[in-house]
């Protein structure tokens, strides 16, 4: 089935989506060695948990894909899962990861 | 009189008709094309353009929407990016929007929250994936896999 439509963002959703995406960026940058530690860790250790002021972020590696579950804290609020391709290359599965927690921590437009 | 009979037998006559034709009508469009409870939306693949004129961020996007009709809890809406590769689609990335509680008949569930960085200008095809669960009268319903309409390749290797 396709079904192909104008999806428009509202105002507020761009904003939203502007400063998702903004704050992923800034996060690569002051938050990588952070990253680094814990793409390493979890590599050793296939999962691993951390928290952000509004959601549980558990993560686990898959047998293709890195997974990241997002657990609202507010329990009537939007919970989310992100999963991303696991590369071939040792380096890519670091920038990956890194880049999964960036993602995971950036936020969400709804 | 007899006209006059005659006219309410021919008007009766073409009621009657007109009736059976449109009930038969809808009977087939029933059975033909049963209105699904809910439907999912998904846009086509594409380069987030405020973000990267405010910010200087390039990522590949897919935006979805379910929407239902009868009440629904428990809702999940999936979208996937895919971009075509040497050995046919290859996934980008997925994600997860998962609504607690009840939506009401009408009231949208979005994903607007899938999208993976664009590492390099290198031009990709991408297409988008949607699907959707939901419990729906006492049972889990599943929503089809809904794929967004290709367009021109984006500037963006992931």
């Amino acid at each position: 089935m396709t079904y192909e439509g104008e999806i428009q963002l509202t105002p507020d959703e761009i904003i939203r989506e502007s400063k998702i995406l903004f704050t992923f960026q800034n996060l690569l940058i002051t938050e990588k060695s952070r990253y680094e530690s814990q793409a390493n860790k979890l590599l050793e250790e296939i999962s691993l948990h951390t928290k952000t002021t509004e959601y549980d972020l558990s993560y686990r590696i898959n047998s293709d894909t890195y997974e990241c579950r997002i657990t609202n804290l507010d329990k009537s609020g939007n919970s989310y899962a992100i999963e991303i391709p696991i590369p071939n290359s040792q380096a890519e599965k670091l920038e990956t990861l890194v880049e999964l927690f960036a993602q995971s921590e950036a936020g969400f437009i709804n | 009189m007899t006209k006059f009979r005659n006219l309410i037998i021919i008007f009766t006559s073409l009621f009657i008709c007109l009736g059976i034709v449109s009930s038969t009508a809808n009977a087939l469009n029933s059975t033909k094309n049963p209105k699904p409870p809910c439907r999912i939306q998904i846009a086509h693949a594409h380069i987030s353009k405020s973000v990267f004129l405010r910010y200087g961020v390039r990522a590949v996007k897919v935006n979805a929407s379910s929407i239902c009709n009868v009440p629904q809890s428990r809702v999940t809406l999936t979208v996937e990016i895919f971009k075509h590769g040497l050995f046919g689609p290859q996934l980008v990335g997925r994600s997860v929007t998962k609504v607690p509680g009840i939506t009401y008949p009408g009231r949208r569930v979005d994903n607007f929250d899938t999208w993976r960085r664009c590492k390099t200008f290198e031009e990709t095809r991408f297409f988008g994936k949607a699907f959707a669960k939901a419990f729906i009268l006492g049972k889990w319903q599943f929503a089809s896999d809904t794929y967004s309409i290709e367009i021109e390749p984006l500037k963006c290797g992931t």
